[in-house]
């Protein structure tokens, strides 16, 4: 098959992939607990996402515990934003567990029981993240955006015993609040008029938050549920942006990482160069690079879709 | 907008717009409004000329004139156009066959096959029970439409002007080549007959759609790899479509395929790429079902065309015309604002079908 000229752009998720057995950048153990994802998807910027100052992670959760074993508090160099989310694909304000944040040196102590946002300043310390239930059969989700081009973690003294307030309760946001489609109705008016409306492939339940909505950082990212063929936005062709984006197509199967359970057809380039995908994938997006139109051809169980964008505000110029 | 290589096989309807055409038939049965392409003048020379219609009037649809012969095989197929409901025509005709001048009535989706030569009409709408009405088709096969009338209610200034006159020279050809029989018919109540030599040339249509059932195996030969390794009809197929092969009518070299798409998604799903070619031409056509515009499809679907799968936007009534051997396909319907009407004509008993990627 002949190369394309944009094929190094689409990557599978698989190929960041870690399992309980395997050490996380040198810093084991904490990948062997129950409570972490039975596979985990680790894409860092430097090695797979273009050398874009972004990396992520998409895992599914379907156990309890601690996240990561003795090692629990640590903190990052960097911003990170976490999303606990369900695999309820009716139901975007489902999360099926009872997730417990600490948050601080004071590990002040939250617990999620609705999806959330929790967003995590540089050198801020938290930890530990501890499942103590799980109501879904099928587990929930998380990702992560970390606003660095690699992983790095500090894993810090925990003190004796965790602490009450909630001097960080502004850090944690419940998703619901950030809802912009659901059963395939916009629920907020849009921001700006567009030429662009939606198509029937688009979202049927979808969360955006931007940076205003995340202590201003320089990030904008959605989460959302898709399962009906057919073109993503109408009235439009090709866009750019003039930041780093990355487009995750995940499927909700968490027995099968891997399987995404659809096919999704997209442009690449000012050529329309057309990609295709049917496996759990992340299409990377250097600013200015070309993208779309996206057109679902089929759908055999809903998928999750996730974008980040390193700019605190979307934007978009249409080019075609 | 950017010039495609095949743009010369994707041919709006609206090309074939005669305006005025629709007062020639005014107060009769016939179509309010009409696409007529042939393939002599829209189909790239395509031994086929088809039409798409709307249809409300009541009434015999060309008075005086019926009954009609043609050099070449035709089909004449009645549809409805509600998508939910396939068995439902919405009127009911009333059909002259053969040269018993046998008098066939009719109220469901039906096609009538009229072999080259074959005496038919008149047709007359006895009533209209649809409040949108229903449509009409005609598959005929020869690149020039070409009719010889034998009704004895013709005058000779409608002789005259429907062309039985010779043409100037260098004057553009009519789109129906007229001619008059010498011996004439007329048709009234003591002429017809009611009997059932006819019964053969009349069927109706079926829902058989691949979407809904898989095919036997006495059937699948009709498909060629259509129904092989794998693959299965997509999202944005139909469930109300009927495949009609040449065994089922009358033995014509054609097969057709009519249903009225509502949903998006990829038509046909399998491995590779999906592109795949025919021993013989084929012309499909897009069509819209909204009678007060002929002119509006009410949705935008993809289609891929030739060997570099390059990529057509089609969003509005269109046919588009596939050589033997050329390689077309996957389609995908990108969205449906209005159910749409899809007519898949392949000028073979059966739809042989080789994919190449």
């Amino acid at each position: 098959m002949a190369q394309q000229r944009y094929e190094h752009l689409i990557k599978l998720l698989s190929s960041g992939k870690f399992t309980r057995e395997e050490a996380i950048g040198g810093q084991v153990t904490f990948t062997t607990v129950p409570g972490v994802g039975e596979q985990t998807f680790w894409l860092n910027g430097r090695e797979n996402l273009e050398g874009m100052e972004l990396s992520f992670t998409w895992a599914t959760h379907n156990d309890f515990g601690l996240w990561h074993g003795g090692r629990a508090i640590h903190a990052h160099p960097y911003p990170e934003v976490h999303f606990y989310v369900g695999l309820d694909t009716a139901n975007i304000n489902y999360l099926g567990a009872e997730v417990e944040v600490c948050l601080g040196e004071e590990m002040e102590t939250y617990i999620l029981t609705e999806p959330a946002v929790v967003v995590i300043p540089a050198g801020m310390p938290h930890g530990p993240m501890t499942t103590k239930r799980i109501y879904s059969p099928r587990g929930f989700g998380f990702y992560s955006a970390a606003l660095s081009p690699y992983f790095k973690t500090e894993w810090l003294e925990a003190p004796e015993k965790a602490a009450a307030g909630n001097k960080y309760a502004g850090l944690v946001k419940p998703l619901k609040e950030f809802i912009v489609t659901q059963r395939k109705k916009p629920v907020k008016p849009a921001a700006a008029e567009t030429p662009m409306k939606l198509g029937p492939g688009n979202a049927d339940h979808l969360a955006w938050l931007f940076g205003e909505d995340l202590e201003g950082l320089d990030i904008n990212l959605d989460w959302g549920f898709f399962s009906s063929p057919g073109l993503w936005h109408r009235g439009v062709g090709a866009h750019v942006h003039t930041a780093d984006e990355v487009l995750v197509f995940a499927g909700t199967d968490p027995a099968r990482m891997n399987y995404l359970g659809a096919g999704i057809e997209i442009d690449l380039g000012k050529e329309h160069e057309r990609y295709f995908i049917d496996k759990t994938s992340v299409v990377v997006l250097p600013a200015g690079t070309p993208h779309g139109p996206i057109v679902t051809h089929w759908v055999d169980r809903p998928f999750a879709f996730f974008s980040i964008n390193r700019a605190a505000k979307p934007d978009m110029t249409f080019i075609d | 907008m950017t010039k495609l290589k095949y743009d010369n096989l994707v041919k709006p309807l609206k090309i074939a717009e005669m305006p005025g055409a629709e007062q020639a038939f005014r107060n009769t049965g016939n179509a309010d409004v009409n696409r007529w392409l042939n393939g002599r003048d829209h189909l790239n020379g395509v031994a086929l000329n088809f039409s798409w219609g709307f249809y409300t009037g009541l009434g015999d649809w060309h008075p005086g004139m019926d009954p009609h012969v043609h050099p070449y095989p035709e089909c004449l197929v009645f549809v409805g156009l509600d998508p939910n409901r396939p068995n439902y025509l919405g009127a009911k005709l009333q059909y002259c066959l053969g040269k018993e001048l046998e008098i066939h009535t009719f109220d469901k989706p039906s096609v009538i096959c009229a072999p080259a030569g074959y005496y038919h009409c008149p047709s007359v709408t006895l009533d209209v029970t649809n409040p949108t009405g229903y449509s009409f088709f005609i598959i005929s096969l020869g690149a020039e439409p070409t009719t010889r009338w034998l009704g004895d209610g013709v005058s000779e200034e409608q002789m005259k002007r429907m062309g039985g006159a010779p043409l100037p020279a260098g004057a553009p050809k009519p789109p129906m080549n007229s001619s008059f029989g010498k011996k004439r018919v007329h048709v009234d109540e003591s002429t017809v007959t009611y009997g059932h030599v006819n019964d053969r040339y009349i069927k109706t249509l079926k829902p058989n759609t691949l979407a809904k059932r898989r095919p036997s195996a006495v059937e699948k030969p009709c498909y060629g790899e259509m129904v092989e390794r794998g693959r299965k009809p997509g999202p944005g197929l139909t469930e109300n479509a009927v495949w009609m092969f040449g065994k089922d009518l009358e033995g014509m070299n054609v097969n057709f395929c009519w249903g009225i798409h509502t949903q998006p998604g990829l038509w046909m799903r399998g491995p590779g790429k999906g592109a795949h070619i025919h021993p013989v031409d084929e012309v499909l056509v897009f069509a819209g079902t909204e009678p007060s515009d002929i002119d509006y499809l009410g949705a935008e679907i993809q289609m891929d065309l030739g060997p570099e799968h390059e990529r057509h936007i089609i969003d509005k009534p269109s046919a588009v015309v596939i050589p033997a051997g050329f390689p077309h396909n996957p389609i995908v319907t990108r969205w449906v604002d209005h159910p749409f009407g899809v007519l898949m004509i392949s000028l073979g008993q059966k739809h042989e079908t080789t994919y190449i990627d």
